[in-house]
């Protein structure tokens, strides 16, 4: 049986990210949303459910710890992979002990983002196959 | 003037190069040290020599004097031995011719022998002292009355001689005694006067050099506190001068080399050797605002890089999937991110760079608006916004862009510092009359008022140790007045805190004056 694709959601305030990584992320067969602004991230993630979310660091209002707080919270069955411009050992810490799944840092390839996010799927799907009872 | 001659010159004027000082140092150590020497000590020693001299002179004639003094009073006693022996002479020429004893002729002719022993003896030495005429004419009588002595006592028994008629004999006696008495008396009197005119003489020239030394010791005193005491006073105004900032060195004053062009070399070394501090510190605090931006510039590298990897790789991948339109706004994604690295990179060379600060006409709104750029991420990270509210129309500041930007880079990065849960950092302008004013106010948690008046001293520093090295703004207060504006604070505890940086309006003239002024 085919399985569900995964949604995923891409925040980064730089639109190029969002440009290039939706089409090849869709070509892997995943139904994907991108998102510039935070805010507008935050809206949209509380009126609908995502698998994995991908999602820079620094932004301006809210950032991205503040967002992968806020993803983790509302569900945290969401594996959350941080991207970042600038990383230093703090920021990775801090994101994992946050909950991240991984953390990427710029500039990365198509192909790496692609194989975090593989097994990210696979934890997902692991999770879904333990607990069938909460697919919808 | 050739175009490049104005530039170098224009250099120089506006602000020294450490080259320029350095030049225009040995310019001045080579006058300072070329002038005649008249040491200072060699002028302290001359003028303690001289006074020593005066001094003993002064002792030396006393005792000449007094030993003077001292002789004449003994010739003195001489010339009361003479007077006594006269007297005693008459006395017995008048028991003689009272009683018409023999014996008393001959004491009397034994007194005027000791008496004309005194006279030609020690009384001689009493002679410079009283008139020529006096003397010889003593000398006479004194003669004359021996003689008459003499001859009474050869003469026959008295009680004939009285009634021969020797009545004669007898008067001219009386008359001689009577006479060299007399003039004995005057000229012991005359030399006695004489003595204690020149005693007086000595009082009065005693008195005199007393007021001489002391006027002479007076002006010495003077002169030697106004040739120490005002080059002193000068230097502590060079002090003053260099310790605020100024870095001209110290010129020549005076014709002579002593000390104090010592002191003026060693001044001058001393700023030549400050100069090149300052460049550094100026240089150093430079790299230290660019490691407090790294992370910012990190990310403003990596991010257009990122995007240029993920587009080239997308390109990469299946060109053929695209249109050719998709594909030429890919490859336009490539260029304006390739611009986007390389901007910031140049921004920072730019910023780096380590040259000469010469004045220029600046635009203070574009000076801005480059410096909130450099600290973009730094706010956006600290949730700081940013406004640049300078007017369009705003007159052009005469100031140095890079050095400005430095200021002004400071300032934010202290007002991000200052913001820790996010702010705003507005930037106002206003014209005021020849000067324009630029205030940065942030919203960050003040400065408190204890702290106020110190924040532009070296090292003073509220940032906990490692953090801040205390040099920020004193740096950036002697950038402002090297351009010959200011800075003024004002600040409200937990209000937030406001800058204000007064520059001059840059004036066409600015150029050709500086070029005419050489």
């Amino acid at each position: 049986m085919e399985q569900k694709p995964l949604r995923i959601l891409i925040l980064d305030d730089e639109p190029i990210v969002c440009k290039r990584l939706q089409p090849a992320l869709e070509k892997n067969g995943y139904e994907v949303e991108i998102f510039t602004s935070s805010m507008e991230a935050v809206q949209r993630f509380r009126k609908a459910q995502f698998d994995i979310v991908v999602t820079d660091l620094k932004m301006k209002e809210l950032d991205g710890l503040q967002f992968l707080t806020e993803v983790k919270d509302s569900s945290p069955n969401t594996e959350v992979i941080v991207i970042t411009g600038f990383a230093t050992m703090e920021t990775a810490k801090e994101s994992f002990r946050k909950g991240g799944f991984d953390f990427l840092s710029k500039p990365f390839k198509i192909g790496e983002m692609l194989e975090v996010i593989k097994r990210a799927e696979a934890k997902v799907r692991q999770r879904q196959a333990e607990s069938p009872s909460r697919e919808g | 003037m050739s175009n490049k001659d104005e530039q170098a010159s224009y250099d120089a004027v506006i602000a020294p190069s450490s080259r320029s000082v350095a030049d225009s140092i040995m310019a001045i150590e080579k006058a300072l040290s070329e002038r005649p020497k008249l040491s200072i000590r060699f002028r302290i020693t001359m003028a303690f020599t001289i006074a020593f001299l005066f001094s003993f002179a002064i002792a030396i004639s006393s005792i000449v004097f007094i030993s003077r003094l001292n002789v004449n009073q003994e010739h003195l006693d001489r010339v009361g031995a003479l007077v006594f022996n006269i007297e005693q002479a008459r006395r017995h020429e008048k028991n003689f011719f009272l009683y018409g004893a023999k014996t008393d002729i001959f004491d009397a002719l034994a007194s005027i022998q000791l008496a004309t022993e005194a006279f030609h003896g020690k009384a001689q030495g009493i002679r410079p002292l009283v008139s020529e005429d006096i003397f010889t004419q003593v000398e006479a009588e004194l003669k004359e009355y021996s003689a008459l002595l003499t001859e009474i006592s050869h003469a026959p028994a008295m009680s004939t001689a009285q009634e021969d008629g020797d009545k004669g004999l007898e008067a001219r006696v009386r008359v001689a005694g009577h006479q060299v008495m007399t003039h004995a008396t005057n000229l012991m009197n005359q030399a006695h006067l004489k003595v204690r005119a020149m005693a007086h003489m000595f009082m009065v020239a005693a008195i005199f050099i007393i007021i001489l030394n002391l006027i002479v010791m007076i002006w010495v005193a003077t002169e030697m506190a106004r040739q120490i005491l005002q080059p002193l006073g000068r230097f502590v105004g060079y002090a003053e001068r260099i310790g605020a900032g100024d870095f001209r060195p110290v010129t020549p004053q005076r014709k002579y080399r002593d000390e104090f062009s010592n002191l003026a070399i060693a001044i001058n070394s001393m700023v030549r050797e400050l100069l090149e501090k300052h460049e550094e510190l100026l240089q150093s605090r430079k790299m230290a605002a660019v490691g407090t931006l790294t992370s910012g510039i990190a990310h403003e590298l990596n991010n257009p890089l990122n995007n240029i990897s993920l587009t080239t790789e997308t390109l990469l991948e299946g060109m053929e999937d695209y249109t050719r339109e998709e594909a030429l706004e890919m490859l336009r994604d490539i260029f304006v991110q390739v611009e986007r690295a390389s901007g910031t990179v140049k921004n920072l060379l730019d910023f780096t760079r380590k040259d000469q600060a010469r004045f220029e006409p600046v635009d203070l709104g574009e000076v801005v608006e480059s410096s909130f750029q450099l600290v973009e991420n730094e706010c956006s990270l600290n949730e700081v916004e940013t406004q640049n509210l300078i007017d369009i129309g705003l007159p052009k500041a005469r100031a140095n862009f890079r050095n400005l930007q430095q200021v002004l880079l400071n300032m934010f990065l202290n007002a991000i510092h200052a913001m820790p849960q996010g702010g705003r950092i507005d930037v106002e302008s206003h014209l005021e009359g020849d000067w324009l004013k630029m205030d940065i106010a942030d919203t960050g948690s003040g400065i408190e008022k204890k702290n106020l008046e110190r924040i532009f001293d070296p090292f003073f520093t509220t940032k906990e140790v490692g953090r801040g090295t205390g040099l920020g703004l004193s740096v950036s207060y002697g950038i402002i007045e090297k351009m010959g504006g200011r800075i003024t604070v004002a600040s409200e505890e937990g209000e937030g805190t406001t800058f204000s940086i007064f520059l001059p309006v840059w004036r066409e003239e600015d150029l050709d004056h500086d070029a005419h002024e050489q």
